[in-house]
């Protein structure tokens, strides 16, 4: 793929698409399964990852992103992290997480979109 | 495609300007250079990689179709990439075509 298609901002839409495609089926597990008794809610740690590595990108001028993944952690409450035992799922949380989700994926694709709309200008010589 | 081109001739910039007489020396060598980086190495290898582009969208496409896709943005993002390039290498051929033309038009 060309390098100047295939840039940073790209790769880095598409990365956040694939982490809240992730949250998604996390949320849904968490959702399904909360009447298991004995079951620990998942979480997907991505943000962190990103901002690491960003920052790392602006100490060294070339932002690396080839680490940066999204991964499925188990949810651990604010607080209490390294509590031993189960954790209830909150439904009313899980719920709100879903609709931010589904807002977040939806603005990263109109975001990708424009991104396109603009290299297609670029490319197809200034038309659309 | 182009990003070599660039690379190529940020390679030679400094050279130009540090001594203009080098200039026709490696021209020449570059041009005679057997599959090395000539223009017509440069152009085969840019269709060569739209081409590729092209083949893995189609796939992409297929797996797609058949329900086997990882991940639909992940399709959609590869099928318009591909787009663009395709846009691109169109772009650069009809360019090519117009210098062709011109210097066939050329009175010697």
């Amino acid at each position: 793929m060309n390098e100047a298609i295939a840039s940073l901002d790209t790769r880095l839409a598409v990365l956040a698409l694939d982490a809240a495609e992730l949250r998604q089926q996390a949320i849904a597990a968490n959702i399904a399964n909360a009447g298991t008794p004995g079951y620990r809610p998942l979480a997907v740690s991505f943000e962190d990852q990103l901002g690491n590595g960003l920052q790392a990108g602006r100490d060294t001028g070339a932002a690396d992103l080839a680490g940066i993944a999204p991964r499925l952690v188990p949810a651990l409450p604010a607080g209490i992290a390294g509590l031993a035992g189960a954790v209830p799922v909150q439904l009313d949380r899980e719920a709100a997480a879903l609709a931010q989700n589904a807002v977040h994926y939806q603005a990263l694709v109109k975001a990708l979109s424009h991104h396109y709309a603009l290299l297609s200008t670029a490319v197809g010589d200034g038309r659309k | 495609m182009s990003i070599d081109a660039l690379q190529a001739i940020a390679e030679v910039a400094p050279v130009a300007q540090l001594a203009p007489a080098a200039m026709p020396a490696w021209t020449a060598a570059t041009a005679a250079s057997p599959g090395g980086t000539g223009f017509g190495a440069l152009v085969a290898q840019g269709i060569a990689s739209v081409d590729q582009d092209l083949a893995a969208s189609a796939a992409e496409l297929q797996s797609l179709a058949s329900g086997q896709a990882g991940s639909l943005h992940r399709t959609m993002a590869k099928l318009e990439e591909t787009r663009l390039s395709f846009q691109l290498f169109m772009q650069v051929r009809n360019r090519v075509l117009e210098a062709y033309q011109e210097v066939m038009k050329m009175q010697v």
